[in-house]
C-alpha cells in the first residue's frame, strides 16, 4: 500500500461523508418536537398547535436545560452544561439534525406528525 | 541502590525510567488537553474538536509499547476530565479514545510508521465514530448519528493537522527521545 493509494481511500471515505451530508434526508414537513432526557421521551410538542412561545425546563442529575419552542422552531435558551454546545446549535425547525446536549443527556429532535400529510400552512 | 537490586531493575520490563517517560508524556498530553478545553468550540457540533492531545498518543505509539500508550491515554482522559470539571465526558472520551488507539495500533503494525500522518486521520475519524456510538448508547437515540458525516469530515481535517504536528515533533524530538529510551535500557 502506498501513500497515494491510502490517500485515495481516505478521499473516497470523505466523498461518501460529504455526499451523505449533502443528500441527508430532511423531512421538512415534520412538526412534532420530541424531547428526550437520558433516553426517555419527556415531552412531545405539536409545533403547529403552538400559539404562544412555550418555555420549559428539563433536568437530568443536577443539569438544567431551558428549552423554548416558538414559531415552528425549538431551541435551548440556556443551559448549565460546561460547553454550551446545545445553546450554540441554535434553532431547529426540521428533522435534518437534532439538538444534542451530551453532558445533560438531552436530545431534541423533530419528526413528522404520524398519519398526517404536509401541513396546509405554518403560522409564523 | 546495591548491585543485586540493580540487575533486578534491569531485568524488569517496566523500569522506573520508562514509567517516568510515560508520566512526562501523560503530563504533556494533559497540558495540551486542558489548554484546548479553554478554546471556544469550533463548530456547534457535539464532539467536534481539534483533538491535539492525540499528537502525544501517536508519538507514544511510535516509540513505546501499545500497553504503555494505552496507560498514557487512559490516565490522560481520567485526569483531564477531573481538571476540566467534566466527569460526564469520561465515557465519551474513553469510547472514542480506545477505539482510536485500537485502530492506530493495528494500522501502525500493518503499514508502518511512514504512514503516521494518514494513521492520524483515520484515528481522528475513529475517535469521533466511537464517541458518537457512545452518545447513541447513552442517550438511547439513534438520531445523533445524523452528525456522523460532518464528524467524519471534521475528524479528517483535524486528524490531518495533528498528523503534520506529529511529523514535525518526530523530526525535532524523535532521535533525542529514542536516545533517551536506549540510555535508560542500557542502565
Amino acid at each position: 500500500m502506498t501513500h497515494k493509494k491510502f490517500i485515495l481511500l481516505l478521499t473516497a471515505v470523505l466523498a461518501a461523508a460529504a455526499a451523505a451530508l449533502y443528500f441527508s434526508p430532511s423531512d421538512t414537513n415534520g412538526k412534532i418536537a420530541e424531547v428526550y432526557s437520558n433516553g426517555s421521551l419527556v415531552r412531545r410538542i405539536d409545533m403547529d398547535k403552538l400559539t404562544e412561545p412555550l418555555t420549559f425546563d428539563v433536568e437530568y442529575s443536577g443539569g438544567h436545560n431551558t428549552i423554548v419552542a416558538e414559531n415552528g422552531e425549538i431551541y435551548v435558551k440556556t443551559a448549565d452544561c460546561p460547553d454550551k454546545l446545545c445553546v450554540n446549535q441554535g434553532r431547529i425547525s426540521d428533522g435534518s439534525a437534532p439538538i444534542v446536549c451530551l453532558p445533560n443527556r438531552l436530545v431534541i429532535k423533530i419528526t413528522d406528525s404520524p398519519g398526517e400529510d404536509k401541513p396546509d400552512s405554518v403560522s409564523r | 541502590m546495591n548491585n543485586k537490586k540493580h540487575s533486578d531493575v534491569h531485568n524488569r520490563k517496566k523500569s522506573a525510567g520508562r514509567i517516568s517517560v510515560c508520566g512526562i508524556l501523560c503530563a504533556a498530553a494533559l497540558v495540551i488537553f486542558v489548554a484546548e478545553a479553554q478554546l471556544p468550540p469550533l463548530l456547534p457540533v457535539p464532539g467536534a474538536k481539534l483533538g491535539l492531545a492525540n499528537i502525544i498518543t501517536l508519538f507514544a505509539l511510535l516509540y513505546l509499547t501499545p500497553q504503555e500508550t494505552a496507560l498514557i491515554l487512559v490516565s490522560r482522559i481520567l485526569l483531564g476530565a477531573v481538571f476540566c470539571g467534566q466527569p460526564s465526558a469520561i465515557l465519551y472520551s474513553l469510547c472514542g479514545g480506545l477505539l482510536c488507539l485500537l485502530g492506530e495500533m493495528l494500522l501502525i503494525k500493518l503499514l508502518g510508521r511512514r504512514f503516521i500522518c494518514e494513521i492520524s486521520v483515520v484515528g481522528a475519524m475513529l475517535h469521533n465514530i466511537g464517541q458518537l456510538c457512545c452518545a447513541a448508547l447513552i442517550t438511547k437515540t439513534a438520531a445523533v448519528f445524523s452528525y456522523l458525516p460532518i464528524l467524519v469530515i471534521v475528524g479528517a481535517v483535524c486528524g490531518a493537522f495533528c498528523g503534520f504536528c506529529i511529523l514535525i515533533l518526530d523530526r525535532i524530538y524523535g532521535k533525542k527521545f529514542m536516545a533517551m529510551l536506549k540510555k535508560d535500557a542500557e542502565r
